[in-house]
C-alpha cells in the first residue's frame, strides 16, 4: 500500500506526490546517518487508541493507550525533543508512523552514508523526527488551512501545531531598552512600596515589616 | 569609424584626460570636489589614472563600514589627505547582547596609524569598537587641534578621564557624541572641563550613557556656548535643569533628564522649554508631566517617547497636540489606537519607530501591542514615510500590501513578530510582502523577523526576486527550507549585507546561496543548522573572503545570565565577509577563522 499517493494533496498536480516520496527518501538517507542511539517515539492521542499499533512490531512505535486529553493530538519524542501536534487527523496520524516505521527498517538495511544535495534540507541529528515529520505534516494539514486560498503551497496557519523547529532563539532584546524596562520595572516595585508604606503609616508598624514590605517588593521586581 | 579626421579625435580624447594640454589640474580638482556621493566618487576614480590620483586626494569622507575589511595603512594610502573618517566594528548583533565581550573591533590600530599621518583629519567617527582613554590621548595629541567631530557611537572600555582630555584639548569641537557608550565614571570634571574651555560646541549627546552629570556644568556650558543647538544627557532631574534651560536660548533638541519624583507636578511646572525647542525625549515622563509639553507641541518635529512612563491614552492625547512630527520613537504601548492618532495627525511624518515593550501585561500595558490595523493606519495616514520599524503582535497581508500602496517614499522598513501571541490573524506573508517589495521601489533596508510558518519558501523566494535595489536585510523566521534560501540568493543582485537569524538552513545551503549573490561582502548568520566544525562553509572559499565561524557550545545552553535572559552564546554564529588584510589576527577564543586558515 502506497500511503504516499493516497494521501497526497492534488495541488500543483504530480509535483507534490513526488516531493514526498522525495522527502521520505531524504528521511531515510538521513536516518541511515544517525547514530544508534537515537529512538524515535510516536503516541498518538486517540479515541481509537491502536490506531498506530499496526506497524508496532517494529522497534520505536509506541501507541499510547491512557486515555488522552487532546483526541487527535500527536506526541512525538525524538532524540531528547517534544513535540506536539493538535487537530492531526487519524489516518494522517498512522501515515506517519508506518513511514517512521519503514524508515526504521530502512536504516537496520541501509547503513551507507547518502550524499545530500545542496537543495534538500540537510536535518541534524537532534531534529531528524520533527523536521522530516513537520513537512508532511505541511502538506496534510494544509487541506484544513483557513486562509486565503491561492492555490499555490501553504504552509500551515496555525503555527502553534508546529514545532518550533527555528525559533529556538529568543527574540533578543535591545540593550537600551532593556535597561530602560528594568529601572521602570524597579521604579514602579518602589512606588508601590512608598504608597503601601504611607498608607500602613496610620496604624503603628515596627521598622522590620516596613523592611520586609520593601524586600518583597523589590524581590516582585526581580522576577 | 576611420577616416576623415583621426587625428583630430585623438587629440579631443586626450585633451579630456590631460595629456600634454588637457583640462588643467585645477579645474579637475574643483570639478571632482563637487562629486559627493560615494559611488560616483567610485565611479570617477575609476577612469583614469590622473582622476584616480585627483580623487585620491580630494576625497573628503570615507566610511569604512566593517574594521576588518581594510588596513588603515591601506586607507592612509588611497586617501592620505581625508578629512572625515568612519569606522564601523562589532556585528549590529551587539546592540542586542549576542556578540561577546572580547569579539574585538579594537579602534588602537587605528588610532596609532592614522590620527598622526591624516593631516586633514577633523571628523572621527567610531561605531561600536572597543576604544581605551590610551585611544583617545593618542587621538587627541596629534589631532586635538583641530579635531571638529567627535562620534562614539555605542563604544566602551574608556573613561571620564579620556573624556576631560579631549575637553581640554580639543578647543574647536563643534560635536561630542558618545551616545549608549560604556563608560567609566571617575568624576564628572570632564563636563566642567568642557564648559570651561570650548565656545564652540554645537552638540553634546551623552543620552543612554550611566554618567553623573551636575546641573551647575550645564548651565556654565549654556552660557559659554551660546551655539549649543542640541543637547542629549543622562539622568538629571528635569527640576534642576530649569536655570539651564532659560540661559540655553538657542538650544532645538533636548533628550535625557528624568523626572525623579512623579505625580508631583508643581515640581516640574516651572519647567520652561527654550523657545526654539522642536526636539525633545523625556525619560521616565508620567502622565501628570506630560503637560509641560502641551504649550510647544505644535512646533515639535521629533518626539521620543520610548523611555516614557506613558499609557495609550496619554499617547493619544499627546500625539494628537503634534501635527508636524516628523519623527516619533514610541514603545508599542502606543497600540493600535494611537497609531490611528498618528495617522490623523501626524502627516508630514517621516520616520517611525515602535519599539517592544515590556512582555509583563500588568504594568500599565493593557491596550498595548501594535497589530495590522494601526499599520494600516499609519501607511494610509502618513504618505510621506521613509523609514518604518515595527514590533507588531499582529500581522497580515493586508497591512503589508498597504504600505506598498501608499508609502512610495520608503527607503527603510523593519518589521518583528512578536511572539508572545500563538495565533496570528494571516500567515504566511508571502504576497503581502511581495506587494510590499513591488511598491516601495525606494526600499535600501528592509529587515523582517517572523516566526515558523510566517514565509513560506515561495515568499523568500519573492524577497529576492523583488529585492530590487535593496543593500541591507535581515531575515529571522523565513522560509521553510534551504529551498526557499537559495531562490532568494538567486535574486538578490545588490544586496550588500546580510543577516540571518533563527532559520532552518543548512550550512551547504548557506555557503551555496552567499556564492549566488554577486554584490554581497558581509554576512552574519546565527541559529541555522550548525555543525560542530562549520566544515561545509567551506564550499564558499574564494579569494579575499574570510570566513569566521563561532562553534556551538551547548553547555551555554540553560546558563541565564546576570540580566536573567538565557544565554544565547550557545548557538552558533557565521561571520563572513570580503577584506583585503587576510586572516583577522585578533579573534578571541571562541571565533574560529576558516578561512583564510
Amino acid at each position: 500500500m502506497d500511503l504516499l499517493e493516497k494521501r497526497s494533496i492534488k495541488k500543483g498536480g504530480e509535483e507534490v506526490e513526488e516531493e514526498e516520496e522525495e522527502e521520505l527518501a531524504r528521511k531515510e538517507e538521513v536516518e541511515s546517518q544517525q547514530g544508534e542511539g537515537e529512538g524515535l517515539s510516536l503516541s498518538l492521542a486517540n479515541g481509537s487508541g491502536s490506531g498506530g499499533a499496526g506497524g508496532g512490531s517494529r522497534s520505536g512505535i509506541f501507541p499510547m493507550s491512557s486515555p488522552p486529553a487532546n483526541p487527535s493530538q500527536l506526541t512525538i519524542f525524538y532524540g531528547g525533543s517534544v513535540c506536539v501536534y493538535d487537530s492531526v487527523p487519524p489516518e494522517k496520524a498512522q501515515a506517519i508512523m508506518l513511514i517512521a516505521a519503514a524508515a526504521a527498517a530502512a536504516s537496520a538495511a541501509n547503513k551507507s552514508n547518502a550524499t545530500i544535495a545542496v537543495k534538500q534540507p540537510v536535518i541534524p541529528a537532534t531534529n531528524a523526527a520533527q523536521a522530516a515529520v513537520s513537512p508532511m505534516l505541511t502538506r496534510s494539514l494544509s487541506l484544513q488551512s483557513t486562509s486565503v486560498a491561492t492555490g499555490q503551497t501553504q504552509v500551515v496557519t496555525d503555527p502553534s501545531s508546529i514545532c518550533k523547529l527555528q525559533a529556538d532563539l529568543p527574540i533578543a532584546r535591545r540593550h537600551s531598552l532593556q535597561r530602560f524596562l528594568e529601572k521602570r520595572r524597579d521604579r514602579l516595585a518602589w512606588m508601590r512600596y512608598r504608597s503601601s508604606t504611607l498608607r500602613s503609616c496610620a496604624y503603628p508598624q515596627s521598622a522590620l515589616l516596613s523592611l520586609l514590605c520593601l524586600f518583597d517588593h523589590l524581590l516582585a521586581c526581580l522576577i | 569609424m576611420g577616416g576623415e579626421a583621426p587625428e583630430q579625435r585623438r587629440l579631443d580624447r586626450a585633451m579630456s584626460f590631460g595629456g600634454g594640454c588637457g583640462v588643467p589640474e585645477e579645474a579637475l580638482h574643483l570639478v571632482l570636489g563637487y562629486v559627493e556621493d560615494s559611488r560616483d566618487r567610485e565611479a570617477a576614480s575609476l577612469v583614469c589614472r590622473r582622476w584616480h590620483h585627483i580623487d585620491a586626494l580630494t576625497r573628503k569622507h570615507v566610511t569604512v563600514p566593517f574594521c576588518y575589511a581594510v588596513s588603515p595603512a591601506r586607507l592612509l594610502a588611497r586617501f592620505p589627505r581625508l578629512q572625515s573618517l568612519a569606522v564601523k566594528g562589532k556585528p549590529r548583533a551587539a546592540m542586542y547582547g549576542l556578540i561577546p565581550d572580547d569579539w574585538g573591533a579594537y579602534a588602537r590600530p587605528w588610532v596609532t596609524e592614522l590620527a598622526a599621518p591624516l593631516e586633514c583629519l577633523k571628523a572621527f567617527h567610531l561605531r561600536r569598537m572597543v576604544v581605551t582613554d590610551d585611544d583617545l590621548a593618542a587621538l587627541v595629541r596629534s589631532r586635538g587641534h583641530m579635531l571638529q567631530e567627535l562620534k562614539l557611537d555605542k563604544c566602551s572600555d574608556f573613561s571620564t578621564d579620556a573624556l576631560r582630555l579631549v575637553a581640554r584639548s580639543c578647543r574647536s569641537l563643534r560635536t561630542l557624541f558618545l551616545e549608549e557608550c560604556a563608560i567609566a565614571d571617575k568624576g564628572t570634571e570632564w563636563l566642567h572641563d568642557l564648559a570651561v574651555k570650548n565656545h564652540v560646541l554645537v552638540a553634546l549627546n551623552f543620552h543612554m550613557t550611566e554618567l553623573t552629570v551636575l546641573p551647575a556644568d550645564l548651565e556654565l556650558l549654556a552660557k559659554k556656548c551660546k551655539s549649543l543647538i542640541s543637547l542629549k544627557i543622562s539622568d538629571c532631574d528635569l527640576s534642576d535643569l530649569i536655570v539651564f534651560f532659560r540661559m540655553a536660548t538657542s538650544l532645538q533638541e533636548f533628550a535625557g533628564g528624568a523626572f525623579i519624583e512623579q505625580g508631583v507636578l508643581n515640581k516640574y511646572g516651572n519647567v520652561k522649554f527654550p523657545s526654539r525647542l522642536c526636539s525633545l525625549g523625556l525619560t521616565y515622563m508620567g502622565t501628570n508631566e506630560m503637560p509641560i509639553i502641551f504649550p510647544f507641541s505644535e512646533i515639535l518635529k521629533k518626539l521620543d517617547l520610548q523611555y516614557t512612563f506613558l499609557t495609550t491614552e496619554d499617547h493619544c492625547q499627546l500625539i494628537a497636540k503634534c501635527p508636524n512630527l516628523l519623527v516619533l520613537a514610541v514603545r508599542n504601548v502606543i497600540g493600535d489606537r494611537g497609531l490611528g492618532v498618528v495617522a490623523d495627525t501626524c502627516k508630514k511624518l517621516q520616520r517611525l519607530r515602535v519599539e517592544r515593550g515590556d512582555d509583563d501585561p500588568g504594568l500599565q500595558e493593557e491596550q498595548g501591542g501594535v497589530s495590522q490595523v494601526g499599520l494600516t493606519a499609519v501607511a494610509v495616514g502618513c504618505r510621506e514615510l521613509e523609514y518604518i520599524a515595527a514590533y507588531v503582535s499582529d500581522i497580515t497581508n493586508g497591512a503589508l500590501e498597504s504600505i506598498g500602496t501608499f508609502c512610495k517614499n520608503l527607503c527603510d522598513f523593519r518589521l518583528v513578530l512578536l511572539d508572545r501571541e500563538e495565533r496570528i490573524t494571516e500567515l504566511p506573508l508571502d504576497h503581502g510582502v511581495r506587494a510590499l517589495l513591488r511598491g516601495c521601489t525606494k526600499l535600501r533596508r528592509f529587515a523582517l523577523y517572523l516566526r515558523p510558518g510566517g514565509l513560506s519558501d515561495v515568499g523568500l523566494g519573492y524577497i529576492g526576486q523583488y529585492s530590487g535595489t535593496i543593500q541591507y536585510m535581515l531575515l529571522g523566521n523565513v522560509g521553510e527550507s534551504d529551498d526557499g534560501l537559495i531562490r532568494f540568493a538567486l535574486g538578490c543582485v545588490k544586496l550588500l549585507k546580510l543577516e540571518l537569524r533563527s532559520c532552518c538552513f543548512s550550512e551547504r545551503a548557506l555557503a551555496f546561496a552567499i556564492l549566488q549573490m554577486p554584490s554581497l561582502r558581509y554576512i552574519w548568520v546565527q541559529g541555522y543548522k550548525a555543525s560542530q566544525t562549520g566544515r561545509d562553509l567551506m564550499l564558499m572559499a574564494r579569494p579575499f573572503w574570510n570566513i569566521e565561524f563561532t562553534p556551538p557550545s551547548p553547555e551555554n545552553a540553560y546558563r541565564i545570565t546576570e540580566d536573567g535572559e538565557p544565554c544565547v552564546d550557545s548557538q552558533a554564529q557565521i561571520l563572513a565577509y570580503y577584506s583585503l588584510v587576510g586572516k583577522r589576527l585578533d579573534c578571541p577564543q571562541s571565533v574560529v577563522p576558516l578561512y583564510p586558515a
